[in-house]
């Protein structure tokens, strides 16, 4: 079997790659792909841990951690459909108009 | 302190608000949707009326019906929330507060999901209220808001987005009730989660808007960036011990001897998550542009229901996992009392600037979770300091800055709201984007204006109203506790006096100079409405709801300030509640 630390050492990588994604890019879609990967690096750290402490809460977590991250996609990406109807790009740097 | 099990009847009875709350958003899809279609029977000419989906009767695609369930559903779960409260109150006329009851996982080895005690079902109260107050300014929103020569005047009128706003409401509610009573962080991350989502939507309802889909998007990514963060924290705080009941977390924190490393990394990235539903420093930029592209009333509701969210997470955290033993300093105290300040000026100084007034309110909601940041350090100084050893004046101290904050939280409630809902009466007429919407509306609507004055100068903390009452219980607090080390030596000269105090003397003095500072831009909205000449002298449109609306914050607003004895004796229930050992 892998070591638990191993798989969380994994999760600490693929959260630094998103969150650098997504503080970095412009596009929309990409920076919830990025959203995404910090998510994914959560599930590692549950499952690591799961297996670690052997307590089957860990995988139930995971599994919630998994069902929140689809909603959340599913929620964005209505949102960015909308935001494409009016503006015509999904590039957060247009985004402009709500200025003081 | 009874258990149940969270699927047994006991339980489920202990839950009823939540099942009326459930039941309302089952009936708000059902009731809206029946109609006309039939099904033919195979094989058969036969055909049945199936009741769902084809063309509406008259009766139900009227656009007010989705309003009213809701409405009824939140007065409806509240009654049931009072029926709910068990013997320890009777006579709720003496101050809310609920027996305590622990909802467990079926199973051979429970595990405690879920708490109701005096400070859970406060906070369920707050909440359906807030809902209650927003579901009913919205009623006449929707169509209130178009222009008659507007072509999307049918799709607005339309019952079927009706549904879509007051279900969002509904959920945001469910998730809401279960942040105040989780006990484990996950669920009360699941909570979260289940609150925001259709924030996140409600915020980008106004999708004809160019305004309303920006700010969607831009309060989405932040809100969803920092709430992954949030849950990557809590992952390592799993990593670290294994569990993530709050019980076990407080006791892993507890025996520790020196800090390490992967724990206060835990707890400070899920400080971000939190950090966001407060709208605090790192996040405010945030919450100007999503309050003014969202329609009034969801604004009001992040300005209170999303902010109460965060400091309930805030208080789990904070004062029960990582508050440490009585004379340790916490790690927390010295970074959190800077954003603080940071924090409550930052807000401030951009509302002076601000010409929008849904702007100048964002900002000004980003003051006050300084204030009641700066209080929670307070709590924390509390700990730190060494006199809590000889006298046991200090549980009260912190009972009473953890209850100013809970009765901050409730008042904003009548009065935050109350000041969006003017402002979404004044958009029944046209978009309000800078101050001259304002102008002259004492002259137009002598009433309105003086309910307006009243909520700014509620928000100012002006004395007899209930902004003054929260305000002063929380710099109460914070001097008594940082003057506590300095009274036990009986020192009487003022400037000694002043230099010997915890430094958390200084927040109560920020706390001070900002409402010092946020009076001119509170008052300035009273000499526009009262001395500025408008470019009409006609009335606002007749909206009755949400005037009646309007005119129960007002109330709401005086009345807390003027006789706050019951909600002082209810916000002192929910804290020592919190503080309770489970």
């Amino acid at each position: 079997m892998i070591d638990p630390s191993w798989v969380a050492g994994l999760g600490v990588i693929i959260f630094a790659i998103g969150l650098w994604g997504a503080f970095t890019r412009k596009n929309a879609i990409i920076v919830l792909m990025c959203i995404e990967l910090i998510l994914n690096a959560v599930n590692l750290n549950f499952v690591a841990g799961a297996a670690h402490f052997g307590d089957e809460l860990g995988w139930m977590y995971a599994a919630f951690a998994i069902a929140i991250a689809a909603a959340e996609v599913a929620i964005g990406l209505a949102i960015f459909l909308s935001l494409y109807s009016k503006h015509a790009t999904i590039s957060l740097d247009g985004l402009e108009l709500l200025k003081n | 302190m009874a258990a149940y099990d969270v699927l047994s009847i006991d339980g489920g009875l202990k839950l009823l608000p939540e099942i009326v709350l459930l039941a309302g958003i089952l009936a708000l899809f059902f009731i809206t949707n029946l109609g006309d279609a039939k099904i033919r029977i195979p094989l058969t000419r036969l055909r049945i009326p199936a009741l769902l989906g084809g063309n509406r009767f008259k009766w139900n695609s009227d656009p007010r019906i989705p309003g009213i369930v809701s409405v009824f559903t939140l007065i409806f779960a509240i009654g049931m929330l009072i029926q709910t409260l068990g013997d320890d109150c009777a006579d709720i006329m003496k101050g809310f507060c609920s027996e305590t009851t622990i909802l467990t996982t079926t199973g051979k080895n429970p595990v405690h999901l879920l708490k109701l005690d005096s400070f859970s079902r406060l906070f369920e109260l707050m909440f359906f209220l807030a809902l209650l107050l927003v579901s009913a300014a919205s009623l006449n929103r929707l169509q209130a808001d178009s222009n008659p020569s507007n072509d999307d005047l049918e799709q607005l009128l339309d019952n079927r987005r009706q549904v879509d706003f007051y279900l969002l409401l509904l959920i945001s509610g469910l998730g809401m009730t279960v942040v105040a009573m989780s006990m484990n962080l996950f669920v009360l991350f699941i909570g979260l989660e289940l609150a925001s989502l259709p924030i996140y939507v409600l915020v980008a309802f106004h999708k004809e808007s160019k305004a309303g889909s920006e700010a969607g998007v831009k309060y989405f990514i932040t809100g969803a960036i920092s709430s992954a963060v949030g849950l990557y924290g809590m992952s390592l705080l799993y990593l670290w011990s294994g569990s993530l009941q709050l019980t076990v977390l407080e006791a892993a924190w507890a025996s520790m001897d020196t800090p390490e490393a992967l724990p206060l990394f835990g707890i400070s990235l899920l400080l971000v998550g939190f950090g966001f539903k407060i709208s605090s420093v790192p996040f405010h930029f945030v919450a100007p542009d999503a309050y003014s592209g969202a329609s009034s009333p969801v604004a009001a509701l992040l300005a209170t229901a999303s902010k109460t969210l965060g400091f309930i997470g805030l208080m789990r955290i904070l004062m029960i996992v990582t508050l440490p033993e009585t004379g340790e300093t916490a790690v927390w105290m010295f970074a959190f009392g800077t954003l603080s300040v940071v924090t409550m000026t930052w807000g401030n100084l951009a509302a002076l600037g601000s010409e929008n007034p849904k702007r100048m309110l964002a900002y000004s909601s980003v003051a006050h979770a300084g204030y009641m940041m700066a209080a929670l350090v307070a709590v924390a100084a509390w700990k730190s300091g060494s006199y809590t050893e000889t006298n046991n004046n200090g549980l009260m101290a912190a009972e009473l800055i953890i209850g100013a904050i809970i009765f901050h939280l409730f008042v904003l409630i009548s009065f935050k709201i109350g000041a969006f809902m003017v402002i979404s009466h004044l958009e029944t007429e046209d978009d309000v984007t800078d101050m001259s919407s304002l102008h002259g509306l004492a002259k137009r609507e002598p009433i309105i204006a003086t309910s307006m004055f009243v909520f700014m100068l509620a928000l100012a903390g002006v004395p007899p109203l209930a902004g003054f009452m929260s305000k002063f219980l929380m710099v109460t607090g914070i001097v008594q506790v940082a003057s506590a080390d300095v009274l036990v030596n009986n020192n009487v000269d003022l400037i000694p006096t002043i230099l010997g105090m915890h430094w958390t003397f200084f927040l109560a003095i920020a706390i001070f100079i900002n409402s010092a500072i946020s009076l001119y831009y509170y008052l300035r909205i009273g000499v526009l409405m009262f001395f500025e000449e408008s470019s009409t002298r006609l009335p606002l449109p007749k909206v009755s709801i949400l005037r009646f609306v309007i005119f129960v914050c007002a109330i709401g607003t005086v009345f807390f300030g003027i006789n706050s004895d019951w909600l002082v004796e209810t916000v002192t229930n929910a804290a020592s509640a919190l503080f309770a050992d489970s």
